[in-house]
């Protein structure tokens, strides 16, 4: 039932020059991301009790405009809440998020699907922030989890489409996003379009099945319900490959 | 249950500081240095003032301060010239998350330098942090499976070095062929994860190459 | 009221001095038979007051002034028409075309252009002479987004026909129209070409900024755009929008290390600046039932799906005061 061809991919620490870094891939999305830090920040930027977290996000094509400033004001409360900011007062937490790949048919009528489609990124834009912020060593509290659903109405019944397609977005008759701390908190919710509050409650639990299967308690969506890929898990062995191989000599 | 995970190069020094709640650290290579009391580290002076040398230890970081006292034998008359660019060997004396790091090239209860204190000639590699930790090592061989140097040694190389934990260090040697070698053979078996038998083979070839 | 002369600080100079513990002692009264009462004097779920004037400004098609508190934004729409044949890449819509989402005018062809401004001195924090903000920025992403995303503005109402289909509808034109009528009425012109647009420039400018920014700026635009009357045009037919649709913001406080927080509905720039975690709920209760429209939530964990529903519950009294103060 998914429109996903192929799970997460991610490339950790490939970047030299930068304290950590990240690729990774997912639901037609390629989003590389470094972060640097702590670093130095700015005399008129620094915060005195904790350190600053800086979001850039850079589009595939273009400079960033509005649509990028919203979104990295929505990544940049969110990170800050799972980094332990308070362990680096007056310093500078750098997160660079470059889009390198995005759907193909974000262009609808050979114009770029603007604003309405600030959302779909953001699930990949949070996957990507925090293994580059695992990948600099950053301590955190949480990792996070995060993913996109659209509600469409076929034939009188309503479906949710999980990682959906511009296409299918632009047919959808709302759009969410969610993004779950490994506790199983909901830390994140950005919805468009319109539903009632029945509605969201359904499509947040199958957001909750998606993100954090082992938290949600006894959530059963039953046969149909769409599966997409265990983010959480996937990051958890993202991880413990990584760590692996930094520690091959021991 | 809130779990904590802190992935970090640098371990808590003892395993006391591990008893914190909830509360995990994860060893791993990468990520920025973050100066902790003791380290050993190596630093470029940046600019000198009045009484203190600032040095910085990473790119980006606010500097360290090195006071110009703190070397062995140092007095008001006889202190080190130390100009923007060169390189001081010391140990971190200071480390907390509000101020800038201090450091010292003395060791405060002997008054002795130990080893440490400007560092001339030779040349400076940068090196992963898990690298650094390997080589400073007490049996850095045994423990941490780093043999290049030792390999190197014994096929008659004559060169001197010192390690950074803030992922530098530094290869002295009247040889500058030699001087690359050394460095070469770090960096490699950093970068490329070399076994001790491939670390083996690699500084057989190096020193063919050189000869 | 027994204070020391000596020892004590003066209610202004304890809150320039450490904002956020003065919010939390109010919040949190050291006598516990007093109610927690924040900086503001309000409870935490009191929302200030919103004053609408419309028709304010006397050279756009329509406007709307908002005060919410000293909160308050000037709101200005402006019809521009497009000729179809000036548009990249138009695509004439086919009269089933209507209601299908495969081809969505307003956004595809630029149709609805939102700007807004933080007037210089609108509060100390903005500065003469430099770049759009970032808030002003995500503040115009946001408001771009609703408008499309609510199909708030009726697009067939923006295309411009030849004369004789244009006609039927001249009467309407300068009366206000019930969002229910508006359906119809269009249907006359299907088979006829759509020969322009009306583009309409929407500038919401901030005189003074005291919080909750979005809730403020929505409120403008919905006020202004019902307040707007395009000419009507010789081989164009033209304007009305109008969906009521209230806009609430409710702010999140935090306290940091211990499990408590505050809700505070309507925050002012204080509080704004000093919460983590921010909810907006946006509701249509024109309907039978409630519609939801959009709800946006990051900065934190503390609200989950139980709290949300209550925010729902707040958003829906807030959409009858301001459908109060907007008729």
């Amino acid at each position: 039932m998914t429109t996903t061809t192929s799970g997460p991919e991610a490339l950790l620490s490939h970047l030299h020059s930068a304290d950590g870094s990240a690729t990774f891939s997912y639901a037609g999305y390629t989003i590389i991301g470094a972060v640097n830090g702590p670093i130095e920040a700015q005399r008129r930027d620094e915060i005195p009790e904790e350190a600053v977290v800086d979001v850039v996000v850079r589009p595939a094509a273009g400079v960033g405009g509005t649509r990028e400033r919203h979104l990295e004001a929505l990544l940049q409360s969110t990170l800050r809440q799972i980094i332990l900011v308070t362990n680096f007062p007056r310093a500078l937490i750098q997160i660079t998020l470059q889009v390198t790949v995005a759907p193909e048919n974000e262009y609808v009528n050979t114009k770029v699907v603007q604003a309405n489609t600030n959302l779909p990124m953001l699930p990949a834009l949070i996957q990507t922030a925090v293994l580059a912020l695992m990948s600099a060593a950053i301590p955190l509290t949480a990792t996070l989890t995060s993913v996109v659903i659209a509600a469409t109405t076929e034939d009188g019944s309503n479906r949710d489409i999980i990682n959906p397609t511009a296409r299918e977005i632009e047919k959808s008759r709302s759009l969410h996003v969610f993004a779950f701390t490994s506790h199983g908190d909901l830390i994140l919710t950005q919805s468009e379009g319109e539903f009632t509050m029945k509605e969201w409650e359904d499509i947040l639990a199958s957001a909750q099945q998606q993100c954090c299967p082992n938290t949600s308690g006894d959530v059963n969506m039953g046969d149909d319900a769409a599966t997409g890929a265990d983010l959480g898990t996937f990051t958890r062995s993202v991880m413990e490959a990584k760590i692996a191989s930094d520690l091959y000599w021991k | 249950m809130f779990l904590r995970v802190i992935c970090s190069p640098q371990l808590p020094a003892s395993s006391s500081q591990i008893g914190r709640k909830n509360l995990i650290w994860v060893e791993s290579n990468g990520g920025r240095y973050i100066p902790a009391v003791g380290d050993l580290v190596i630093g470029t002076v940046h600019h000198s003032a009045a009484d203190f040398f600032y040095v910085t230890l990473s790119d980006y970081t606010s500097n360290a301060t090195l006071p110009q006292l703190a070397f062995e034998m140092a007095s008001k008359k006889n202190r080190p010239q130390l100009h923007s660019g060169d390189l001081v060997y010391a140990r971190v004396s200071l480390a907390n998350r509000h101020m800038d790091p201090e450091l010292e090239c003395v060791s405060p209860s002997t008054g002795k330098a130990e080893g440490l204190g400007p560092l001339s000639e030779g040349m400076l590699y940068s090196i992963s942090l898990g690298m650094a930790r390997r080589l400073l090592m007490r049996k850095s061989a045994e423990e941490g499976k780093v043999v290049v140097l030792d390999e190197l040694g014994s096929a008659g190389l004559a060169f001197e070095t010192a390690v950074g934990r803030n992922g530098k260090m530094w290869v002295n040697s009247k040889d500058m062929k030699t001087v690359l070698v050394v460095g070469r053979a770090v960096t490699e078996t950093d970068e490329k994860s070399l076994a001790v038998e491939q670390q083996k083979k690699l500084v057989r070839k190096l020193v063919k190459e050189m000869a | 009221m027994a204070t020391s002369k000596s020892m004590t600080l003066s209610s202004t100079t304890f809150a320039k001095l450490s904002p956020h513990p003065y919010l939390l002692a109010n919040l949190q009264p050291a006598d516990p038979s007093t109610t927690p009462t924040r900086t503001n004097g309000r409870q935490p779920s009191q929302t200030r007051t919103p004053y609408i004037n419309t028709s304010s400004l006397s050279h756009a098609h329509g406007s709307a002034v908002v005060r919410n508190g000293d909160t308050t934004v000037i709101c200005g729409v402006r019809g521009e028409t497009i000729l179809t044949s000036a548009i990249p890449n138009y695509r004439a819509p086919s009269p089933s075309d209507d209601s299908s989402s495969s081809l969505d005018e307003a956004r595809d062809y630029d149709l609805l252009v939102p700007n807004i401004e933080l007037a210089t001195g609108c509060a100390p924090n903005f500065l003469p002479g430099v770049p759009p903000t970032t808030l002003a920025q995500t503040l115009s992403t946001r408001v771009y987004s609703l408008l499309h995303s609510s199909k708030l503005v009726d697009v067939s109402r923006l295309r411009i026909y030849p004369e004789e289909a244009g006609k039927e509808n001249k009467e309407e034109d300068d009366e206000k129209m019930d969002e229910a009528e508006e359906i119809d009425e269009y249907a006359v012109a299907e088979d006829k070409a759509v020969k322009a647009y009306w583009v309409l420039y929407i500038d919401v400018l901030f005189i003074s900024f005291d919080g909750n920014p979005f809730d403020t700026a929505w409120t403008a635009i919905l006020a202004a755009l019902r307040d707007t009357k395009l000419p009507f045009a010789y081989w164009d037919a033209d304007r009305e929008m109008v969906l009521c649709k209230p806009v609430f913001t409710a702010k999140e406080k935090q306290k940091k290390g211990s499990g408590s927080y505050w809700i505070l509905v309507d925050p002012d720039r204080l509080e704004e600046g000093l919460c983590d975690e921010t909810v907006t709920v946006v509701v249509d209760k024109l309907g039978r039932s409630t519609k939801i429209l959009g709800i946006s939530k990051h900065g934190g964990t503390v609200v989950g799906p139980e709290l949300t529903k209550k925010m729902v519950a707040t958003a829906e009294s807030r959409w009858e005061q301001i459908h109060a103060a907007i008729e």
